[in-house]
């Protein structure tokens, strides 16, 4: 029971911001990418379950046998909507970098995914993706933080977007040596990897609480 | 246990380590801000409350000035006046003149009982000899008199002076009040009730004409010509009481809450 719940997690644990959305519909619009990336990451992270649960019991077709690339379409997905999230919050700090991160990151996919890695590599996850991506949401978490300093916002956990910045914050710091490390720790064990995971796990549900939490707040920034 | 394996769990355990550290430190920061801002508004506060203070104790001053200059300079000369024009010997005067004479009398004893109501108005000896209830009856009366205007007091005796200085605003704050619902709202009755209660004196202000909304009374205050109804707000910041307008089919109603600190 416990390991299906433990291998059902980063399906069930984004149920809880979306519960909490369908009771607290009115959310502000700068929060239009969070609700958007919640309802594709169900999508996407219950098709990565349900191919990896039960490839075995049913005859899938040949692109549906693994689900690696879920995982960096699930990165792709989650970089440009928060990205978009961080524009969208329209604090005037560090604004043309903000822009020009998304650019950067597109063109990085790009030349990898064309030259050097297979986006739909059935075999293992894109681990140079998984860590720029982590890496770059890490950029703007920080560039988030020191404008609230700038700015001088004493009452910082009375916004939706500190929750969400904290959640991500979180996230990213957790899976960012995983992802960093992952193609070499994978070739040396891969239950290490399997058993690993479990934090990044940990991290995606955090994550998802305190989306749920800035949903509760429903203000204004 | 290899070493990337020990590089992955020591690399995961720094960076959380680090996030934790910065997080707390910038709670730590912003809970600091918050303080400051804090002290800083109530420090604006304190000086607000000063500057009131000394604008409504000065106006006191003020009044005070003005009404012994009244009195004992325009009264002394008024009264000197009426009593060389007693001093007139009408006998030998004819009909015209004495008509004439009569009427400067009767002018010089309206004009001597202004300065003193007007004197008396501005000082506050009813308020400081006999108390606020005293001083609010005795306004009533003096305001309504020779008009049509029916005047009712019904202020709870339970309450005392505790501080003098109060009671003047609170005393002036009914007085304005009054002055106000006399020239503005066509009222045919006003009634002023009291009641004290756990240290929070109430006075309520009721009368049947057009009364303000809190509404217009808010909007009111901030234009040049609300002088009154400033210096009316300015003494109820000082003493942290509340002013409430309302309007109703029957009449309207001022309340003030003002609560009283009482002297151990």
């Amino acid at each position: 029971m416990f390991t299906e719940i433990k291998a059902w997690l980063e399906v069930w644990a984004l149920f809880i911001p979306l519960v909490v959305l369908l009771i607290k519909k009115k959310q502000p619009g700068y929060l239009k990418p969070v609700i958007i990336y919640l309802w594709l990451a169900l999508i996407i992270n219950l098709l990565a379950n349900i191919s990896w649960k039960f490839k075995a019991h049913y005859n899938f077709p040949v692109w549906f046998q693994t689900n690696t690339y879920f995982y960096n379409l699930h990165s792709v997905v989650r970089f440009f909507l928060f990205s978009w999230f961080f524009i969208k919050l329209g604090q005037p700090f560090l604004s043309t970098l903000k822009k020009i991160i998304p650019v950067l990151f597109l063109i990085f996919i790009f030349v990898n995914f064309i030259f050097f890695q297979d986006f739909f590599d059935f075999k293992i996850i894109s681990s140079r993706l998984l860590s720029i991506e982590a890496g770059l949401l890490l950029l703007y978490c920080l560039q988030y933080y020191l404008y609230l300093l700038k700015e001088e916002e004493p009452f910082f956990t009375k916004l939706p977007s500190f929750w969400i910045v904290t959640g991500l914050s979180i996230f990213v710091v957790a899976g960012f040596p995983i992802y960093l490390f992952y193609d070499a720790a994978a070739e040396q064990s891969k239950y290490f990897i399997i058993n690993i995971w479990i934090v990044q796990k940990t991290a995606f549900l955090i994550f998802c609480l305190f989306i749920a939490n800035a949903f509760m707040k429903q203000s204004h920034d | 246990m290899t070493e990337i394996q020990f590089y992955i769990l020591i690399s995961i355990a720094v960076m959380l380590l680090l996030f934790v550290s910065f997080l707390l430190a910038f709670a730590f920061s912003q809970r600091k801000k918050l303080k400051y801002q804090h002290e800083m508004q109530d420090l604006r506060e304190t000086q607000q409350n000063q500057l009131i203070e000394a604008a409504v104790r000065s106006e006191e001053i003020e009044r005070h000035r003005i009404a012994e200059a009244l009195h004992d300079e325009v009264g002394a000369i008024l009264s000197s006046s009426k009593l060389h024009l007693q001093g007139i010997k009408t006998a030998s005067l004819d009909e015209r003149d004495k008509l004439l004479h009569e009427k400067g009398k009767e002018l010089l004893d309206e004009g001597i009982q202004k300065v003193r109501g007007i004197s008396h108005n501005l000082h506050s000896n009813i308020l400081k000899e006999f108390g606020l209830n005293e001083a609010i009856q005795h306004f009533m009366a003096t305001i309504t008199q020779g008009t049509l205007i029916k005047a009712t007091t019904s202020l709870d005796e339970n309450y005392t002076t505790q501080n003098p200085e109060n009671d003047i605003s609170i005393y002036r704050m009914v007085q304005e009040l009054v002055n106000n619902i006399l020239k503005h709202s066509h009222a045919k009755e006003i009634t002023i009730s009291s009641s004290y209660i756990d240290n929070q004196l109430l006075i309520t202000i009721f009368h049947d004409g057009n009364g303000l909304s809190q509404q217009q009374f808010e909007e009111y205050r901030y234009k040049k010509e609300g002088l009154g109804l400033k210096n009316i707000m300015n003494r109820i910041i000082l003493l942290r009481g509340e002013i409430i307008f309302s309007s109703a089919a029957d009449g309207s109603r001022i309340i003030i809450h003002i609560p009283v600190k009482t002297i151990a």
